[in-house]
């Protein structure tokens, strides 16, 4: 391992590490990509340093120069990854984020030094992002980044998570994570199916009224802009739903085979485990699920400890990623 | 001498789809040899290579596990129902 | 197409105590019903013989006796249960390399939380499936789906 000049440097570059232990067929091969490994503790590392180095390259934000504020509606792990970033540069970060996210959230947002705005906990993300377009539009002179709608988002993953699956698994078949911003699907997968177009990817999303760790649902009003402008509907191969109560399952399956993981990455094991199960006869899959993130930020929520009827009941209410 | 032996679903389309078929022999290692003989398709579900009694499966005559008899040795008598089941466990 | 497997609240509950009784060792036993359809008709408490909490073993006589009953009333054994006790209502790694028929429904039935969790699989060649569990009414009509946490694809 090399030494670094920066934490910012540490960005990227994750492990991927077989659970084919937890299959539930023995002709799918399952690799989760670890990007809990990041120094922010999550994928949304590669978007807030994305976003941010495309603002500079812009003329948007400006290096070393003083008293320039940044917001960002976020529930959490781009909202960390942002205030990582901004303590490191230099930039005031102002966070909308609902009240009910876990407590380690808005301790990690607190010691970079962000400063957080409450939106409702009952709209869950998308009240976090009506709230951040009202504040943007009453300052314009703050730079509003939004991941949503911002390319360096699915960028970030094009140039980087992309091109180091593919280094790293070259005989990928498929492709599965979570449906957030759709960052992660648009860029991994696009880059994949441009190496290899028979590539599946597949976007794992919460039943449409329901929030689960990290996940969206499109049914539920909010198209991603990036989506739409994209053609991320193009891309994606298929969309399954995942109930809280299986993210958890998996989750703590993920655990029996010694990975610690929060629950978004247990959502996209279910998608993963629901894909090999569905493979046909003879048919063999080398799949590749995105782990967003580790457990630490979910400990206070009994995942893995408590009665998984009271866990999965909380999870509707609590937003966890 | 000659058993009747029923056999489990599985192994009935080997053996031309029978539920029950008749055989000959003296002991339950004849019974199975003459079985698998007729029906070869059973062969690797009951006996292992070496001719000793596959472990996953249950063998009785009558009302009795012929492991708790004599085994392949244990005798039969004209008239005798010979079962075959397949051994069920898990974790 | 996902096969659904029926039973009657009759027999979810039979299998359910059956296991509970079983406590703190795994509990077992087979499912019978009409060759080809997937509604049980019939559940048989067995033995674990084994005796453990990690695995079961159905016990071979009370195999044959179920095997024999179900026989006499125009069915056959399509499956088998058991508990797991400390871990959630899905096939282990044991339960897949003993898997002895792959037309048999798998079901399982976790005690690990508060609320019995029953859940069924096809196990074919390795490959874990699962199946909907439908709790039948009283009636036997109007079929209402049990588990809520399954999933539309």
């Amino acid at each position: 391992m090399a030494a670094f000049a920066s934490v910012l440097d540490l960005i990227g570059d994750t492990p991927m590490v077989d659970v084919s232990s937890v299959s539930p067929s023995p002709r799918a091969r399952i690799l989760v990509k670890l990007e809990g490994r990041n120094p922010g503790g999550s994928v949304k590392d590669r978007v807030a340093l994305s976003m941010v180095e495309a603002a500079e390259k812009d003329g948007l934000l400006t290096p070393g120069k003083s008293g320039q504020v940044l917001l960002e509606p976020s529930s959490g792990n781009t909202g960390i990854g942002l205030a990582l970033v901004c303590r490191v540069k230099g930039y005031k970060l102002k966070v909308v984020l609902p009240t009910n996210v876990s407590i380690e959230r808005r301790q990690l947002l607190e010691l970079w030094g962000a400063e957080i705005i409450e939106s409702p906990g009952s709209e869950g993300s998308n009240g976090a992002v009506r709230i951040a377009r009202e504040l943007a539009a009453a300052n314009p002179e703050w730079v509003f980044l939004y991941q949503y709608a911002n390319e360096a988002n699915p960028k970030a993953h094009y140039e980087g998570t992309g091109p180091e699956v593919w280094r790293d698994c070259p005989e990928v078949t498929h492709f599965v994570a979570g449906l957030g911003t759709t960052g992660t699907l648009i860029g991994v997968g696009r880059f994949l199916k441009e190496k290899n177009p028979d590539v599946q990817v597949w976007a794992v999303e919460p039943p449409a009224g329901e929030t689960v760790d990290g996940l969206r649902n499109l049914d539920d009003g909010y198209i991603p802009p990036i989506f739409e402008t994209l053609g991320g509907a193009a891309l994606l191969d298929r969309k399954t739903v995942v109930r809280p109560r299986e993210s958890i399952e998996w989750t703590r399956r993920l655990a029996d085979a010694g990975l610690f993981v929060g629950i978004s990455t247990g959502a996209a094991m279910a998608g993963a485990a629901k894909c090999a199960s569905e493979l046909g006869e003879g048919e063999e899959a080398v799949i590749v699920v995105v782990s967003a993130d580790d457990g630490w930020k979910y400990l206070s929520t009994g995942a893995w400890t408590e009665d998984i009827d009271v866990v999965a009941e909380r999870a509707k209410s609590i937003i966890y990623f | 001498m000659s058993v009747t032996v029923r056999l489990p679903t599985l192994l009935r389309p080997h053996a031309g789809g029978e539920a029950a078929v008749t055989v000959a022999g003296s002991t339950i290692g004849e019974v199975l040899n003459e079985l698998v003989q007729r029906y070869p398709g059973v062969t690797a579900q009951v006996l292992n290579d070496d001719g000793t009694l596959h472990k996953f499966v249950n063998v009785y005559v009558n009302d009795d596990d012929v492991r708790y008899l004599s085994l392949l040795e244990t005798p039969v008598k004209d008239g005798d129902e010979v079962s075959i089941l397949p051994a069920v466990a898990g974790g | 197409m996902s096969t659904v497997l029926k039973l009657s609240r009759e027999i979810y509950v039979q299998m359910v105590a059956h296991c509970i009784k079983g406590l703190p060792d795994e509990a077992c036993g087979l499912l019978a019903g009409d060759p080809g359809e997937a509604e049980v008709m019939r559940c048989y408490p067995t033995r674990n013989l084994a005796a453990s909490a990690r695995v079961y073993t159905v016990d071979p006589k009370d195999h044959l006796i179920a095997d024999r009953d179900a026989e006499r009333d125009g069915h056959e054994v399509i499956g088998v249960f058991h508990s797991h006790t400390h871990t959630d209502a899905y096939p282990s790694q044991t339960d897949v390399d003993q898997a002895p028929d792959p037309n048999w429904h798998y079901v399982l039935v976790s005690l690990r939380d508060t609320h019995p969790v029953v859940r069924s699989y096809s196990i074919v060649d390795g490959t874990i499936k699962e199946e909907s569990v439908v709790v039948l009414s009283a009636s036997g009509s109007d079929p209402q789906e049990r588990e809520a946490e399954r999933v539309p694809v």
